[in-house]
């Protein structure tokens, strides 16, 4: 696993294998994590706009973290 | 004797919830009432619609639907929107401390030196959070529920609560909904969808904070 970035209480971006994961921290009072990995239309988002991408991403998350739910991986 | 207390409460209650003698009252009081009393009474039954919990909370020509209504980040200050005296109460009940949940791993993962995002972590007073713990009964689909944490996410983790005894050292204040912690759920008047009451505290040094293992059942 090769981190990419890692922002302390709000996420990490890692390789793995040749594919991409992000775990991003959401909650209030309740804190949890949603990891999932990148699908085909996140990727070529991720390489055609970089790192900004990824913030935007796991800004959304953060917002509409049921959205995402059902994509975490453990 | 037995029926004398009887009547009493069968009039306190007719007092109480009858829409007619309402209106001929300030709503706060009933508001109020509602809020620290059928809490007290029941322990652990919370109205589900928040509007019930924020009855004279907004200044005039504010209100709940206006502020969702602005995008994250342009929020205003709850200042701005509301009461002063709303806000004094609602910190006064984290006096007695503040709490939140918080899987072990994502402690381990970034250390313990100091919690939460910058930008503040959102707190739940000490009393809900006892209550909350206690009524479930160590069944975590439970505090999931009730939390907004969607179903099985905590299954398998070791869950920890922490407390800050002292939250007003951490500069408490009520949430602007601004916050990387605010999500689609978060209304202002810090109350959650159920009626919990939550605040925003700065990240919290050791020391500040003490961690307990939630029991599972």
């Amino acid at each position: 696993m090769k981190e990419i970035v890692n922002k302390p209480w709000d996420y990490i971006f890692y390789e793995k294998e040749g594919n991409y994961f992000l775990k991003i921290i959401v909650g209030s009072v309740a804190i949890f994590e949603v990891n999932i990995k990148l699908n085909a239309s996140e990727l070529s988002l991720f390489k055609k706009n970089g790192l900004d991408y990824i913030e935007n991403l796991a800004k959304n998350i953060q917002n509409s973290p049921s959205k995402y739910a059902n994509r975490t991986i453990k | 004797m037995k029926i004398s207390v009887k009547c009493h409460l069968l009039i306190l209650f007719c007092f109480y919830f009858n829409p007619f003698i309402q209106s001929a009252y300030p709503k706060s009081a009933f508001g109020d009432f509602k809020t620290k009393h059928l809490y007290s009474f029941k322990s652990f039954s919370f109205q589900k619609d928040s509007s019930d919990f924020l009855l004279n909370a907004f200044k005039k020509g504010h209100s709940k639907d206006k502020i969702i209504s602005i995008p994250k980040g342009h929020r205003p200050l709850p200042s701005n929107y509301l009461k002063r005296k709303y806000i004094r109460r609602h910190l006064r009940i984290f006096k007695s401390g503040a709490s939140f949940l918080i899987p072990e791993d994502i402690l381990g993962k970034f250390g313990r030196t100091i919690l939460g995002r910058n930008d503040g972590q959102f707190v739940m007073c000490k009393k809900e959070m006892d209550d909350l713990i206690s009524n479930s009964n160590g069944e975590i689909t439970f505090i999931e529920i009730e939390l907004g944490i969607p179903s099985g996410l905590w299954n398998n983790i070791e869950l920890i609560r922490i407390d800050i005894p002292k939250p007003k050292r951490l500069h408490i204040r009520m949430p602007s909904g601004n916050e990387i912690g605010a999500n689609e759920l978060w209304i202002p008047g810090g109350k959650l969808p159920n009626g919990f009451s939550e605040s925003v505290i700065d990240p919290i040094p050791q020391g500040q904070y003490s961690e307990t293992k939630i029991k599972k059942k």
